[in-house]
């Protein structure tokens, strides 16, 4: 499998080439310096290196003429960049990587080269290490038409263990025009070099997404931004700054913008849904659209139209509150609520809007919502509110006697695209308190109604933390395997509306492939890397999505029907 | 011991016959309830004579040593001192000491009246007289229920006899048992009124943000008092649920912001906060928490914008940026996010928008490189009209060339317009990339340098000349200030509050609710936004609803219904006077022409008669409906032609006046501006001595509510007068003058003037100074007012008066 993925990806490649070639003419040459320094004497470091060596393939990957050097000395650094500089013409694309050790010195950013051991001062440490002023100057001189310039060297470094400097990188105060600027961390801030790990965070997120087609520069930065925070736990920001006036890709996009290609339009919908994440719902939907215009099917075509009426309900909820128009947003809020009745934050707005409109009933049924459906914290903002409003409104104060909400049910929390709300949470608070008489109809008519296939009876007493907090699926493995984003692997997701933890009967899934190193995930968890995988899962249709470097590369479907085995080969 | 020299005290008793007739009403509480005793006579321990105290109720020395006077004039009982009071409206208090107390046992004051209390007979056969205690007594009332109507609404006697319960404690009660007793009485007619007006003060005075709360309790009170006395009366009915209605409101909108707080929706917060701000003086905390929401609503948009900045969202980044800086327009941080995210975003425009430039031929090119170049000559010749119609020549072929939109930059900018070249900047900024963006970025930086620099000067120059009341130029002013910047807070207050007091009221609100909006941040300038917000409450676009049918008054221009005689604006007497004969030969010639009254003529049978009369000349404007100026002179003035110098020159400005909304100035300002002039001292329509001139104020109906005298040159060493005018509907009910005393406040009374009316129709008027009397009567001949007699004044000149009007010698009088 991994082989025909391969050979995939060596075809899209040679078509690539022509394009690339096509882009290079437009541009004029596309020069990359490459260095990466480890070989210190102080505070040697280990991954350099290997990242210097994952972007010149890169880079040469995307067009670059690339200059590589690994632990340059200062002379050695100076005599690349020389050569580098003299081959950057009017019109070339120019891109200078460093990988190693530096620091800032008086707002100025140097570079330090591996023979670089001590220093008597800020001075002669200035004057020992490789100052980024007078490349920067160059560039100016150059009139290229983009200079790009990655630094991933904001690590602890050897100097400043001698003299007091400020920690990390600066931020560059006269980079000049058409200038796009990275760091691996964000300005005086320190970055991890992974200790564990062959590339450090940054570069090894930055080396794969550069390979994928259709990415401006910003978009790649955006994706390795994400992928650091997410690798760091939010320890690491990389840090971007450009006076680019036109787009750059690294691989442009295959046919232009307009293109079927999936991974454009799979890149559409992720932007759609990142979007979204962040509230822009107009660009959310602008991105679901085109997704849907492009008809591409399967999963991605159903998930950008099923996303698309809770977007526009969002959206028009978000501009009704901005007209002041309290009214119709409280109804489009809770039209969004229909939709996604995990949307904690449209109750929460909805609320604020019918305050605004005076609808203080109609503010506490959606804070019921929220005490409902809320983490701890949200139920505690929404207890505050109420707190103030049963001053005024009668409902208010009743909905604070009356105590805890009824948690939803369980398959409600897994129906929904807001997944992974900690629904144990309001069991966990109704356990603590027993709900008195609660106006649930008043709120249940804010939600959706319950998907169509029957709940099975609950438990008989209501142990609702031990239901939740049950394992979704069995797995042979006690331990969990670990599995990257940019590994081959294949995704087991229930299909909306079709599953149900609740009940007590499980078929079995048994997935077989030839692709050695490949791994199991479900919903989102890694469950195995040992083929065939077999897993028992409540009954229902999946989907499973092949995943490569986090591309998709294919997907199927599959039904589980209780008490039997489906096995599923994808050869 | 007390009891005992109580009873002793009684027992000497006497009784005084009131000479003003059996008219006089007592007034008790006992056990919380209050009773009003119409009496014939009262004494005090027996006494028909009572000591004075001074103005303070202590005893300084011998009892015997203290002056004594008959006892008929109003008692009320000073609660918090135990003493009671000869009380007359206005006058100092004369503290009171029971009279027929041996020397020796004196006691103090308080003391003295607890056992020398006050008895009373209900009528002349009454042999034996009812004793009250003096923990009961409140007041006696010399002039019986006419008195009671007077005192329910005093504060200074409900205050005595409030004690520490305080005034209004006390007018509630009062009045609740007044109306009670006599609420079917004539006399009892203006407590109703009163009420009512009561009630409405508090009703605007909620409106208007001033003591909310307080304002609001105590309005709510009396329509508690409102719906008991009155359950029916419709106008009374429409006040109260007002009250209430605002009363839901302010509880209902507080626990709004309180929840909305609570749940940090700051934004919300703000929004609603907006028609609540002018209350915050009624609510601190609500208050503290605005600055909290400002506060938050910053850092959220700021953190936002700066993560969106790192997400490559510029145009959301800049949004919300922009939102963060107008919470904190002083953040010099903030603000140079704020132009990071600009440029970010412009570029990206910029770049988007590069490969959809229009697609120009060569000759299209030139042509329009013909109108820029023609432009800039004209501009190098200050020729700036022409070379703006050059640059509309050129953007009607290409609206975003980029060269055009510079030039045009260049010359809004020679203009001063420098908001518009900003903004021609803006548009500039999301077309150019590369090296384009530098000249704009240059005039940028030249255009924000022009406007602070320009700003700073004209806020001195606006707070000038809007403190020197040159309201037209303050307005001239600001709207060219806008012009450099149109967001800067000080030019927006002037251009608002200049265009409200010069009658642009749609223009001034509209500017006003712009600074309102601009100023919602933590630099704002908070008593000022306050002051705002409570002036711009209550006025909508639409001026204050005038008569529109009746005769326009001589005087003020307005409108006066048919029937009405003194004309609600100015005073004057409506009917058009011919001559005034007075004695001693005295004749006063009024000379008209047409409906305006020119002058006023006094002429004497022999020189040695003259008893300094002045010759009066009015004085009109164009385009000012009513009389702008009266002087002492025998010709009228003459105005100046500009609105500013026009009202300088006057020295008459009623409401009605266009070229000044002097209501409003009152509202925005505090200072009262309209001024009206008399022929005397308490607007006696047929004595004209000389001009008096009176600061005016205005009740929210429009009808003249008090006149305050101007000191001039002929005024001293005789007293100012404030005088107060009571009205049923337009009709003029009474004249009440009080001397002006130097600190400002009212002394005694010195004068009133009450009407009468027949069918609507004023038949007399009835002068009470001092102890003097005096009438005027009136003679209708069919619907018209014939002539009018009055008796020997001796408040005026103690002439006697026979008015012609001209109508009536028309008819042959």
């Amino acid at each position: 499998m991994k082989g025909l993925m391969k050979f995939a990806m060596v075809a899209v490649a040679a078509a690539l080439v022509p394009l690339c070639m096509a882009q290079q003419q437009e541009e004029g040459k596309r020069i990359a310096l490459v260095i990466g320094n480890d070989a210190y004497s102080i505070r040697p470091l280990q991954n350099a290196v290997n990242d210097s060596r994952s972007m010149q393939k890169a880079l040469a990957g995307s067009g670059f003429q690339v200059i590589h050097k690994e632990n340059a000395g200062k002379v050695a650094m100076e005599e690349a960049v020389a050569t580098f500089l003299e081959k950057v013409g009017p019109g070339d694309i120019a891109l200078l990587y460093y990988a190693g050790h530096a620091i800032q010195i008086e707002n100025e950013n140097v570079l330090v080269p591996t023979d670089f051991e001590s220093a008597r001062s800020l001075i002669d440490a200035k004057f020992k290490s490789f100052s980024l002023t007078p490349v920067f100057d160059h560039f100016k001189k150059s009139r290229a038409k983009s200079v790009i310039v990655i630094i991933d060297a904001c690590r602890s470094n050897p100097v400043a263990q001698t003299h007091s400097l400020k920690a990390g990188l600066a931020t560059p105060l006269d980079a000049g025009k058409n200038t796009y600027i990275a760091f691996s961390t964000n300005p005086n801030n320190v970055a991890g070099d992974n200790p564990n790990g062959r590339n450090s965070w940054f570069t090894e997120a930055l080396a794969a997404i550069i390979a994928e087609p259709g990415l401006t520069i910003d978009d790649v930065f955006t994706r390795v931004r994400e992928k650091v925070e997410n690798a760091t736990a939010g320890k690491q920001t990389p840090w971007s700054y450009s006076s680019l006036t036109s787009k750059f890709y690294f691989h442009p996009p295959l046919s232009g913008e307009s293109t079927s290609n999936e991974t454009l339009i799979s890149k559409w919908l992720e932007d759609a849904l990142r979007n979204e994440q962040y509230g822009n719902w107009s660009e959310a939907i602008e991105l679901a659209e085109r997704v849907v215009k492009q008809k591409p099917g399967g999963m991605v075509e159903e998930t950008a139209q099923s996303r698309l009426p809770y977007l526009k309900a969002r959206e028009a909820a978000q501009t009704k509150l901005e007209r002041g128009e309290y009214k119709d947003a409280i109804a489009q809020f809770e039209q969004s609520l229909k939709l996604e009745p995990f949307d904690v934050d449209a109750a929460f707005e909805g609320s604020s809007g019918a305050l605004l409109a005076d609808d203080l009933p109609r503010a506490v049924l959606l804070l019921q919502v929220v005490r409902q459906r809320g983490t701890t914290p949200q139920v505690q903002r929404a207890d505050a509110i109420l707190k103030e409003l049963a001053a005024a409104e009668p409902t208010a104060a009743s909905a604070l006697k009356s105590g805890a909400m009824k948690p939803p049910a369980v398959y409600e929390v897994f129906h929904t695209h807001k997944f992974g709300v900690p629904d144990w949470e309001s069991g966990w608070r109704l356990s603590r308190q027993a709900a008195a008489s609660v106006d649930y109809a008043a709120v249940a008519k804010l939600l959706p109604p319950p998907p169509v296939i029957a709940p099975p009876a609950p438990p008989a007493a209501p142990p609702v933390a031990a239901v939740v907090a049950a394992p979704p699926v069995e797995v042979a493995q006690a331990e969990e395997p670990r599995i990257t984003l940019d590994d081959l692997y294949v995704d087991v997701k229930a299909i909306a509306g079709t599953r149900d933890f609740v009940t007590e009967e499980f078929g079995q899934l048994t997935i077989r492939s030839a692709a050695k190193g490949m791994g199991l995930m479900v919903d989102g968890k890694a469950v195995s890397r040992k083929l065939p995988f077999t897993v028992k899962l409540p009954p229902g249709k999946y989907e499973l999505r092949m995943i490569e470097g986090g591309k998709p590369r294919g997907e199927r479907r599959v039904e589980v029907k209780s008490g039997i085995n489906t096995d599923l080969d994808l050869h | 011991m007390i009891l005992s020299k109580f009873a002793s005290a009684a027992s000497f008793a006497l009784f005084f016959v009131l000479p003003v007739s059996a008219q006089g009403l007592l007034i008790t509480r006992t056990d919380g309830n209050i009773q009003f005793v119409p009496v014939f006579s009262i004494v005090v321990n027996g006494k028909d004579k009572i000591h004075t105290l001074g103005d303070k109720p202590d005893l300084a020395g011998p009892v015997d040593k203290l002056p004594s006077i008959k006892i008929g004039a109003t008692l009320i009982a000073d609660t918090a001192s135990g003493v009671p009071v000869q009380y007359s409206r206005g006058a100092s208090l004369v503290y009171l000491y029971p009279s027929g107390i041996p020397k020796k046992t004196a006691p103090a004051p308080a003391q003295a009246w607890k056992e020398a209390p006050l008895s009373y007979k209900k009528t002349k056969q009454d042999k034996a007289a009812i004793t009250v205690p003096a923990d009961q007594f409140l007041a006696f009332l010399a002039n019986g229920t006419a008195e009671l109507a007077e005192i329910c609404m005093d504060e200074a006697a409900l205050k005595l006899i409030g004690g520490k319960a305080g005034s209004f404690a006390a007018q509630l009660e009062l009045t609740a048992a007044a109306v009670a007793s006599y609420g079917t009485q004539p006399d009892m007619a203006q407590v109703e009124r009163k009420i009512l007006e009561f009630m409405r003060t508090r009703q605007r005075r909620f409106d208007d943000g001033v003591d909310s709360t307080k304002s609001l309790t105590e309005g709510m009170r009396f329509a508690e008092l409102s719906a008991k006395a009155y359950p029916n009366q419709a106008e009374q009915q429409q006040i109260r649920n007002q009250l209430a209605a605002s009363k839901t409101w302010i509880d209902k909108r507080a626990t709004v912001l309180r929840a909305l707080a609570a749940g940090s929706h700051w934004d919300s917060f703000l929004i609603s906060y907006r028609e609540f701000e002018k209350h915050e003086g009624s609510f601190p905390e609500l208050a503290s928490k605005r600055q909290d929401a400002l506060k938050a609503s910053m850092e959220t948009h700021w953190k936002s914008g700066k993560d969106r900045l790192g997400r490559s969202e510029y145009r959301r980044a800049f949004q919300e940026l922009r939102t963060a800086s107008q919470r904190q327009p002083s953040n010099s941080l903030l603000q140079r996010d704020v132009s990071i995210a600009w440029v970010q975003y412009s570029r990206e425009v910029a770049v988007d928008r590069q490969n959809k430039r229009k697609q120009l031929s060569a000759g299209e090119q030139d042509v329009i490189e013909q109108y820029r170049v023609n432009a800039q000559r004209y501009k190098q010749q200050n020729k700036l009209d022409e070379a703006l119609s050059k640059i509309a020549d050129a953007e009607k072929m290409d609206a975003e060339s980029l060269p055009v939109l510079l030039t045009k930059a260049e010359i809004l900018s020679a203009r001063n317009e420098v908001v518009k070249a900003l903004a021609t900047l803006d548009l500039y900024d999301q077309l150019a990339v590369d090296k384009e963006r530098d000249p704009g970025n240059k005039l940028r930086t030249e255009l924000v340098f022009q406007m602070t620099d320009g700003i700073d000067s004209a806020r001195k120059k606006l707070a000038e000349a809007w403190g020197a009341g040159r309201y037209h130029q303050t307005l001239e002013m600001a709207r060219q200030s806008m012009l450099v910047d149109d967001k800067a807070q000080a030019i927006l207050y002037y251009a608002g509050v200049a265009s409200m007091a010069t009658r642009h009221r749609k223009e001034g609100l509209a500017l006003l609710a712009r600074f309102m909006e601009g100023s919602n941040n933590l630099d704002a300038d908070v008593p000022l936004r306050s002051a705002v917000a409570r002036m711009m409450s209550g006025v909508s676009v639409a001026d204050e609803a005038v008569v529109t049918e009746g005769d326009a008054s001589w005087f003020s221009g307005r409108k006066v219904p048919a029937g009405i005689v003194y004309d609600p604006l100015s005073l004057t007497f409506v009917p058009k006077i011919d001559h005034i004969a007075g004695a001693n030969k005295m004749n006063i010639k009024f000379n008209w022409e047409g409906d305006r009254l020119k002058s006023i003529v006094p002429s004497f049978e022999k020189a040695q008669q003259a008893t300094g009369e002045k010759t009066f000349a009015f004085t009109y404007a164009d385009g000012v409906p009513h009389v702008v100026a009266v002087d002492a002179a025998d010709a009228p003035r003459k105005m100046p032609k500009d609105a500013d110098g026009m009202l300088k020159e006057s020295n008459v400005l009623l409401p009605n006046n266009p070229l000044v909304d002097a209501a409003m100035v009152r509202k925005l300002s505090g200072k009262g501006v309209t001024v009206g002039v008399a022929g005397n001292r308490f607007f006696h329509p047929f004595v004209w001595e000389r001009p008096y001139y009176f600061a005016y104020t205005y009740d929210d109906r429009g009808r003249l509510q008090t006149a305050r005298q101007l000191a001039d040159k002929e005024s001293s060493g005789r007293g100012l007068v404030d005088v107060e005018f009571e009205w049923n509907g337009l009709r003029l009910m009474s004249v009440t003058a009080y001397a002006l005393q130097e600190n400002g406040s009212r002394g005694a009374q010195v004068y009133t003037r009450t009407m009468s009316y027949v069918q609507d129709k004023l038949m007399g008027e009835e002068i009470h100074a001092g102890s003097k009397g005096s009438k005027i009567k009136y003679v209708w001949n069919g619907g018209q007012l014939a002539s009018a007699d009055c008796d020997k004044d001796e408040s005026m000149d103690n002439r006697s008066r026979d008015v012609v009007f001209a109508g009536a010698r028309a008819r042959g009088k």
